[in-house]
């Protein structure tokens, strides 16, 4: 297929810079067959599969129908409690420390699991603080933090911030002359919801909700060691049981198969109620609220937001709130002078913005080319191919992907010789799905406004591009660009599976630690991962900021 | 070496893609600069990490080796094994480091271990040792840790925590992903054999959760989530050396305490067979075992001459080592497994 071709529109014009569309089909080829590649590949070396038998085990279906039920019941929570929270960071835009915890929700996703397990214990658990003011109150201690409770309240805890934010962008995308129209007919609350924000939400929803389900199908330690028994399993466990402890390639390869089938089909129809989410917009858009919004007045409402706002706060921040104040005995920071946490920050910052930078541009062109598909009427069916793909890293359980790597390439080479180089491939590949998600919307739309009366004027590529997509474009390129280098900074699992000797970054380091009785140091590096990746997240966006040529996405 | 991995990294910079085509020509470069033969050594994370043994063993095998020794951490000791199952024949791995006694007939019968051809000296290791495979290089006995200020009177004995009050709450890992879960396994399967479903079933109401791995369970219990932790009889020490503080203690059980044993082997298509027997060879002398206590807080093999560190003076000493042979191990423990989480998911 001509590179080009995907791309040509019914006027029969070439259309945008071809190379972003041909370096999109290539990437879609690469991630599908890197994915597609070691996926099989454990598929052939496990020979038959016995998905069969696995499947006529009550275990099976057990750990399936919890798998479901709680991956379903956290993504109604955070989503759910995504919508109130968003709308009111939306209509408040002046209170103080607005910004620090839009930035804060940013990062949420980067927290090591164990170091949040244990910020939920120290607030939430038996000996927490609730408990302890429960005590002082006159009443009974209570265990609620241990069962199918913990397991939704920690995935709340990482999936709410997630989730507020990318309704957050949704909402930032409302024109304000529809604001200036409510206004104007005077539109109550409930009014403002349904008429103006609803239809915003309900485009945003459906892709939100696909990723934190697929985000809590797959959780691992955060249901084990909080749900209180084997009981509580999800198929990534049995999956892990499967490679690690039987090493019973066939039966690993058949649950994975399942996995890989049960989240492709949800996926399909997450996406199916409405193409792309219209992720990522520019984030300054995000910080200052549409001066338009009529439902701003009112003590009520005010009152409410402010409560809203007030327990999101408070429930998302105590956790960390609790780990910082476990380091202020000062006995963890010796950690700081020593070099090999040094070390361990340099190649964390090295690795993510690899990573960062490859998921970016491979997300962009690959977007691009969902934006083509989307513009010529013959392509369009396979316009979600490239976000499918996308969303593939999210499905296929990390272990699963890292054997099969492990199986496609020992024809080649040790896997180990590739270290830094696999860590930083993988962890593209893993975030991919997420800059994917933040770019194709405004791609879309930017290509679908504007490309056809650029051409019509008679602009070239290059001017094209940098008069007409770049000024807009930017924002969330650079947002992408955040969202994927912190995501990599936090990254534990795919290090995890290449680590080696000389390969050392922060969450591996806390790990590290955490596995050498040394709690305090864990804390101090684990806070230190979080404000580096705070750092990292508020500089990159800051580079939309450069150069010329500010416009408003819209 | 480590210039080499720059250059990778720099490349990975600028392509991005294309790693078959890199994979291919990484296969050429290293070898051509000759340099000492390095020696590369499987592992677990906390054993290679350097807060672990592993930087010290890695200078002192140096000292005397002329070669260069590369660990490799992989994140459990259940991942040594599948990683070196799952390279095959293909595997660049001389020797394999932090297996336990209950996986030996396990890696054994993956066909990918050589013996070790070593002589075996008298060995402070409960019992004998006559693997043709595998070298022990430490070991350690499960325990229930407490912390005296908070627990007064822990359970003396296996019957009697399974006796305790309810109120009483103890975490557990999970035996599927944590080697101390599976250990705990063993152990009750030692002590309680056809009646073990029955005492999980007797210890579930205490179990507050049962966690993934080590950490996990031991940083909830210090944070007096719980009041007991399974962990090793010489997890106190640690406390001692480094933090100075006395207060926790392993809880003595009358019946005997689950043993374990870590062990190393050489692979057939070791890349340095002779540098690798070499290697297992050092495991056992003083230079080696001298890092175990306060660097993998287990006990040496083989005790040093000045004796152990005071802090391991002051340790529980099991009365009996439990453990269940290899190979019961390997026939039976899925069903165990599934034992546990029937006891437990009722």
């Amino acid at each position: 297929m001509p590179a080009g071709a995907l791309a040509v529109r019914p006027s029969g014009r070439r259309s945008g810079p071809a190379g972003f569309t041909a370096a999109g089909i290539l990437l879609l080829l690469l991630v599908l067959a890197l994915v597609g590649g070691s996926f099989g590949g454990l598929l052939f070396h496990a020979g038959e599969l016995p998905v069969g038998a696995v499947l006529e085990r009550p275990y099976t279906w057990s750990i399936i129908r919890f798998t479901l039920w709680q991956a379903g019941l956290s993504t109604l929570l955070s989503v759910g409690l995504a919508i109130p929270l968003a709308r009111a960071l939306h209509r408040r835009r002046g209170f103080y420390g607005r910004r620090l915890l839009i930035r804060l929700t940013s990062v949420s996703l980067v927290v090591p699991t164990m170091v949040a397990i244990l910020g939920m214990v120290a607030v939430h658990g038996r000996n927490g603080w609730v408990n302890d003011l429960l005590a002082f109150a006159g009443h009974a201690r209570q265990d609620y933090l241990y069962g199918l409770a913990g397991i939704l309240m920690t995935h709340v805890f990482f999936n709410l911030p997630l989730a507020t934010r990318l309704m957050l962008n949704g909402l930032a995308e409302i024109p304000s002359a529809q604001w200036k129209l409510a206004a104007l007919y005077g539109f109550r609350d409930r009014d403002v919801f349904r008429l103006v924000e609803w239809p915003v939400l309900r485009g945003v929803i459906p892709g939100v909700a696909g990723v934190v389900f697929l985000l809590c199908f797959t959780s691992f330690a955060i249901v084990l060691s909080l749900g209180g028994g084997p009981a509580a399993s999800t198929l990534e466990v049995a999956i892990y049981q499967a490679l690690r402890f039987e090493f019973d390639l066939p039966k690993a390869a058949a649950l994975s198969l399942i996995q890989v089938l049960l989240c492709g089909i949800l996926t399909v129809l997450f996406f199916s109620f409405r193409g792309a989410p219209a992720w990522g917009a520019a984030d300054a858009a995000v910080m200052e609220a549409d001066r338009h919004r009529p439902d701003t007045g009112g003590l009520g409402g005010r009152l409410a937001d402010a409560a809203v706002i007030t327990l999101a706060a408070v429930y998302l921040l105590t956790p960390f709130i609790a780990v910082a104040l476990g380091t202020l005995d000062g006995r963890g920071w010796s950690i700081v002078t020593d070099g090999r946490f040094w070390h361990a920050l340099g190649w964390s910052v090295l690795i993510s913005l690899a990573a960062g930078f490859i998921a970016t541009a491979s997300g962009f062109c690959m977007a691009w080319l969902c934006a083509g598909l989307d513009g010529s009427p013959g392509w369009r069916p396979l316009r979600v191919l490239p976000e499918l793909v996308g969303a593939l890293t999210l499905i296929i359980p990390p272990l699963t992907l890292g054997a099969g790597l492990f199986l496609l390439l020992r024809q080649y080479t040790d896997a180990l010789s590739l270290g830094h180089f696999m860590v930083i491939s993988v962890n593209a590949l893993f975030t991919l799905a997420f800059t994917l998600r933040v770019l194709v919307g405004p791609v879309t739309r930017q290509r679908r406004r504007f490309e056809n009366l650029g051409r019509s004027l008679g602009m070239s590529s290059l001017a094209l591009w940098r008069l007409v997509y770049w000024p807009v474009l930017k924002r969330p390129i650079c947002y992408a660009l955040a969202l994927a280098t912190t995501l990599a900074a936090g990254d534990m699992g795919v290090i995890a599976l290449f680590g080696t000797e000389r390969l050392s970054t922060l969450p591996l380091l806390v790990y590290r630690l955490l596995g050498g009785y040394r709690l305090e140091q864990a804390a101090v590096a684990a806070l230190c991962l979080c404000a580096l990746c705070l750092l990292l997240f508020w500089l990159l966006e800051q580079l939309a900021r450069l150069g010329r040529g500010e416009a408003r996405d819209a | 070496m480590r210039k080499f991995h720059q250059i990778q990294l720099l490349l990975s910079f600028v392509c991005g893609a294309g790693l078959p085509a890199l994979a291919q020509e990484s296969t050429d470069a290293p070898e051509t600069d000759a340099g000492p033969p390095v020696l590369t050594v499987y592992t677990y994370d906390s054993f290679a990490s350097d807060w672990g043994p592993g930087p010290k063993v890695e200078e002192a095998f140096e000292a005397v080796c002329e070669c260069d020794l590369s660990f490799v951490s992989v994140d459990s000791s259940t991942g040594i094994l599948s990683r070196v199952q799952l390279e095959g024949d293909t595997s660049p791995a001389d020797v394999v480091l932090g297996l336990d006694n209950s996986q030996v007939v396990e890696a054994l019968n993956t066909g990918l271990i050589a013996p070790h051809e070593v002589d075996v000296p008298a060995l402070d290791l409960p019992g004998d040792w006559d693997d043709a495979h595998f070298l022990p290089f430490d070991f350690g006995f499960f325990a229930f840790i407490y912390d005296e200020t908070r627990m007064q009177d822990p359970p003396d004995s296996f019957e009697a925590l399974l006796q305790a009050d309810d109120s009483m709450k103890i975490v557990i890992q999970d035996p599927r992903s944590s080697t101390p879960g599976l250990g705990l396994l063993l152990w009750v399967k030692a002590l309680y054999n056809d009646q073990a479903g029955a005492a999980w079933k007797r210890l579930a109401p205490k179990i507050l959760t049962v966690t993934k791995g080590w950490s996990e369970a031991y940083g909830m219990f210090l944070e007096e989530e719980a009041d007991m932790v399974l962990s090793y009889t010489t997890s106190p020490a640690y406390h001692q050396v480094a933090e100075n503080e006395t207060k926790y203690r392993a809880a003595a059980f009358e019946e005997g305490h689950g043993m374990q044993v870590e062990v190393a082997g050489m692979l057939k298509n070791a890349p340095n067979p002779d540098l690798a027997r070499r290697f297992l060879g050092f495991i056992l002398t003083p230079a080696f075992q001298s890092l175990i206590p306060t660097g993998n807080w287990m006990y040496p093999v083989a005790f040093p001459e000045e004796g152990l560190p005071d802090a391991f003076n002051t340790l529980v000493r099991p009365s009996r080592a439990l453990s269940i042979n290899a190979q019961g191990v390997t026939d039976n423990r899925l069903d165990w497994i599934d034992e546990f989480n029937q006891a437990l998911s009722q």
